[in-house]
């Protein structure tokens, strides 16, 4: 979806709808400032060859 | 101590869910209204602009007050709500206070565009709880004379979205002096290169 149409979509959300994403949002920010992010998966989790 | 590897940002978001923050936060300020604490109230910012755009990931609440007749001047009546929500739990963070979780910044209108602003303020509800919005126009003009990068780039989603009447603007504009900045802001952002 294009990001104007998506826009579209999100601004035409009930009032309520978008606090829920504005909280989350936040609440993303906080957890990403609080633990860090690494980059790639655990090599424990990537698939084995062979 | 914990050996865990940070999380990937999916499995960060895949732990979060939605918490009520906000419509708490409104519950508190109503009964600050109804108590006589404050006259009245509308949300401004970027949670004001989020009734008119496509939400935009905040840190803050921005709250524009008007306070009571004969409340004793600005610094008594500010710290009155101060103390009112800090009796009720809340605590202060920097130039905020945190209200159920959201820091609100309380800001008391400074010239005649902003106690229009809150007069004229939409009425909504979030969650079933009621609350006023300022504007899209009056937030738009607002945002102008701040004049910050940030405030710039919201009145850029603001047109961009579509999500203001002209007409209305205009008139703000012209009845608060704002007309001129207003060419300045065309000329630089929505015109581009001459």
């Amino acid at each position: 979806m294009s990001k104007p149409k998506l826009e579209a979509r999100l601004a035409a959300l009930s009032f309520s709808e978008k606090v829920k994403i504005l909280e989350k949002l936040r609440d993303r920010e906080k957890a990403i400032a609080a633990a860090g992010l690494r980059r790639t998966a655990p090599a424990s989790a990537k698939p084995r060859k062979g | 101590v914990d050996k865990r590897p940070p999380p990937l940002l999916f499995e960060l978001e895949a732990a979060l869910v939605h918490n009520d923050a906000v419509k708490a936060t409104l519950e508190s300020i109503n009964q600050m209204l109804a108590d006589g604490v404050i006259r009245d109230y509308a949300i401004g910012g970027a949670v004001g602009a989020t009734f008119y755009l496509a939400p935009a990931a905040t840190v803050d609440l921005d709250l524009f007050v008007t306070l009571p007749e004969g409340s004793g001047g600005l610094l008594i009546s500010l710290a009155s709500i101060y103390e009112y929500l800090k009796s009720r739990g809340s605590t202060e963070q920097d130039e905020y206070i945190v209200v159920k979780g959201w820091p609100v910044q309380f800001l008391t209108p400074g010239n005649a565009l902003q106690e229009e602003a809150v007069s004229q303020a939409t009425p909504t509800s979030v969650e079933g709880i009621p609350t006023r919005v300022i504007s899209a126009e009056h937030l738009i003009a607002i945002a102008l004379e701040t004049g910050r990068t940030k405030d710039h780039i919201r009145i850029l989603h603001f047109v961009e979205q579509r999500a203001v009447d002209r007409a209305k603007l205009r008139n703000i504009l012209e009845r608060h002096g704002l007309s001129a900045k207003w060419s300045q802001f065309e000329q630089r952002f929505l015109r581009g290169p001459q």
